[in-house]
């Protein structure tokens, strides 16, 4: 069972995974710009296979039934509780793509609003401040005072 | 320093720029820090975007503002709603909130807002007539020695994740590779680009930092929706804000002695405002009459780790400007803001950049004052804050994370940039590593690369003798060496004082998570 496998492990072999990809690029590079990146990667490699060995050591704990500590905001990732940080993320994403194509306001409200009701918000009060008063701010700190040109959007440019 | 530049630091100063970024960096900084997982590194990094189009003093004067006043602001919630706004503030959580319980939360703040002030002054000074001469060492830096102090300043990566070394040194070695990409100097042969022309330049530190910082902590609240997290109460502020002349006499000399602990600890790479907090808590107990009054609501034990951590920002901001070294997480920031405004730590920042460098440090002074002020003012207002929920923040915080990324190059890319770290960030966080390493990385990775590769030029073959023939490359390579055994020491004076916190938890309900 995947859960019986302390997520150390898992890392471990991801970051040896990316690091053999990345090592993989330095050959094209030319002579000496390959050398640095190679020592960090051989680095990246050699302390991967310290976490996973660490981990087999918590593997080994957690069969035998002793609970494995973790400290500080550390904690075993499982899929109900990765689910609210994706769809955040997946949010952010569709905002982020959006504020390309319908501008940067209007992107904004539609996000808020989105995000509001996801976090259950239900005061309808609520939406309208926050949305109208957060675009508001942007507009006089970034737009008015200090001059950037925030996206339009391909529709309106 | 010569009368010019004094009517030079005047002039930058009383701008109405400056003043109004001050009046800004003090109350947006004890807001933020105010909010309980809100930190003062990420108040920093959210708001590194704004300053990046004002004046360089302006700009920087509102940074440190923010620092120190997140520091400060940490100690409202703390007191009155029993949760830390910043790590920072857990020890004083342990007698600030029993005087809240005993009526006595609007002294606790007095006195809080007090220590704060004058921990955060005397560091300003101390940064004031250590930092000039001390920058002068960094005249006889040559390329070996840029290498060091790099090495030096990454070393901090292990004390910064003490729960892990492995941990802090993996996050370190990915944000050095992630420092890689982009033209390499010598050669100029583009590397990790993936045929992206915008990572020629290299990956935008600043949405690299909002991201790590501030997407993920919203990601990490984000677990929490829907739960019924049972709604944080703001205790009513009763009775009188200032403490009587005979109380403030009895904490003056425990002021002083944390003010100097902070200034210290904060100096110390990789040990930062949380470190002393609790060992000026430990050393006020230790040197107090009634040892017993700690942690049933004694003004000590508030004044004590407040002095500290606010005498931390000045105390960590010496060894930034002079040497490059951040200290802490936080400062770790703030050198990605100076390098954005042009400014390279080290000597030329007291004598090319005087002017510059000194009204920082003149300004930071006055945030401190202000800070005092407003506080005192003002701290019945921003308790409310402290209890607005998460539910509302989170977006508020994403556009800021979004506008923030576009704002400093106008490009949309740098946006994405920011999800991606963001996307890092969390998972990284969630599995017991810090981001603060990579950050470091990154911005003393190009450094080390330049500085190794120069030196291997100038030892004309024999590298390890020509580092052992020059005097400060031995000595940093010493302080290197210390360094990476320092955290265990740290850990243990760390340890003594967190037996207290310990301690206290079983008296009644406790913050959610003191560690955050």
């Amino acid at each position: 069972m995947i859960n019986r496998i302390h997520q150390d492990v898992v890392i471990g072999f991801i970051f040896i995974l990316v690091s053999i990809l990345l090592y993989m690029k330095t050959f094209d590079f030319m002579g000496e710009a390959a050398i640095y990146p190679r020592a960090l990667i051989v680095f990246m490699i050699v302390f991967a296979s310290l976490i996973i060995y660490s981990g087999l050591k918590k593997t080994k704990q957690l069969k035998e039934g002793h609970e494995v500590k973790y400290e500080g905001e550390e904690g075993p990732l499982t899929p109900s509780l990765l689910k609210s940080p994706f769809i955040t993320l997946l949010i952010v994403g569709v905002y982020a793509g959006l504020l390309s194509v319908i501008g940067f306001f209007p992107a904004t409200i539609l996000f808020v609003i989105a995000f509001l009701w996801f976090m259950g918000v239900k005061k309808w009060k609520v939406y309208v401040l926050t949305s109208l008063g957060l675009n508001l701010f942007i507009y006089l700190l970034f737009v008015v005072q200090l001059n950037v040109h925030l996206p339009l959007g391909i529709l309106f440019e | 320093m010569s009368p010019d530049i004094v009517s030079q630091i005047i002039h930058h100063l009383f701008s109405i720029q400056t003043m109004v970024a001050l009046v800004v960096g003090v109350v947006g900084g004890i807001l933020v820090g105010s909010l309980p997982g809100l930190s003062a590194t990420m108040a920093i990094a959210l708001l590194i975007p704004i300053t990046f189009g004002m004046d360089p003093v302006a700009g920087l004067t509102m940074l440190t503002a923010i620092y120190t006043a997140a520091m400060y602001g940490g100690s409202i919630s703390a007191i009155l709603i029993h949760t830390p706004g910043t790590p920072a503030s857990a020890a004083t959580s342990l007698d600030g909130y029993q005087m809240t319980l005993k009526g006595q939360g609007a002294k606790a703040i007095g006195i809080s807002t007090i220590s704060s002030m004058i921990g955060g002054m005397l560091s300003a000074l101390a940064l004031l007539f250590l930092a000039p001469p001390l920058s002068k060492v960094s005249l006889m830096f040559s390329a070996p020695e840029y290498f060091l102090i790099a090495i030096f300043g990454l070393t901090i990566i292990g004390s910064l994740a003490s729960k892990s070394m492995i941990k802090g040194l993996t996050a370190g070695v990915i944000g050095l590779l992630i420092g890689a990409i982009g033209v390499d100097i010598l050669t100029g042969y583009p590397r990790f680009t993936f045929g992206f022309p915008a990572l020629e330049t290299g990956v935008s530190l600043v949405p690299a930092m909002i991201g790590l910082f501030s997407l993920s902590q919203v990601m990490i609240q984000a677990e929490n929706r829907g739960k019924n997290q049972g709604k944080k109460k703001a205790l009513n502020i009763e009775g009188k804000v200032l403490p009587t002349w005979a109380e403030f006499k009895g904490i003056f000399a425990t002021i002083i002695r944390s003010s100097g602990i902070g200034t210290f600890v904060g100096m110390l790479p990789g040990a930062g405002a949380d470190i002393g907090s609790w060992v000026s808590y430990n050393e006020a107990k230790r040197f107090s009459k009634h040892k017993e009054k700690f942690g049933k609501g004694h003004i000590e034990g508030v004044a004590a780790p407040e002095a500290a951590n606010n005498a931390v920002s000045g105390g960590a901001l010496i060894p930034l400007l002079t040497l490059g070294i951040p200290g802490s997480a936080a400062t770790a920031v703030l050198l990605g803001g100076l390098m954005i405004q042009g400014l390279i730590p080290g000597r030329e920042l007291f004598t090319t950049h005087a002017d510059i460098t000194y009204s920082v440090i003149f300004g930071f002074i006055i945030a401190n004052i202000l800070m005092g002020i407003i506080g005192l003012l003002g701290a019945k207002y921003f308790v409310k804050v402290s209890v607005v929920s998460d539910a509302i923040l989170a977006p508020i915080i994403i556009t800021l994370c979004v506008v923030g990324s576009y704002a400093i190059n106008n490009n949309v890319f740098d946006i994405w940039v920011m999800i991606i770290f963001g996307f890092i960030g969390y998972f990284i966080r969630k599995t017991g590593f810090h981001p603060a390493p990579i950050i470091l990385g990154m911005v003393l990775g190009p450094i080390a690369e330049r500085g190794f590769r120069q030196s291997v030029l100038m030892a004309k073959g024999d590298l390890l003798g020509f580092y052992f023939s020059r005097p400060i490359t031995v000595v940093l390579m010493i302080l290197v060496l210390i360094a990476l055994f320092s955290p265990m020491i740290m850990n243990w004076w760390v340890k003594k004082g967190a037996g207290n916190f310990e301690e206290s938890k079983s008296d009644g309900d406790v913050a959610d998570n003191p560690a955050k």
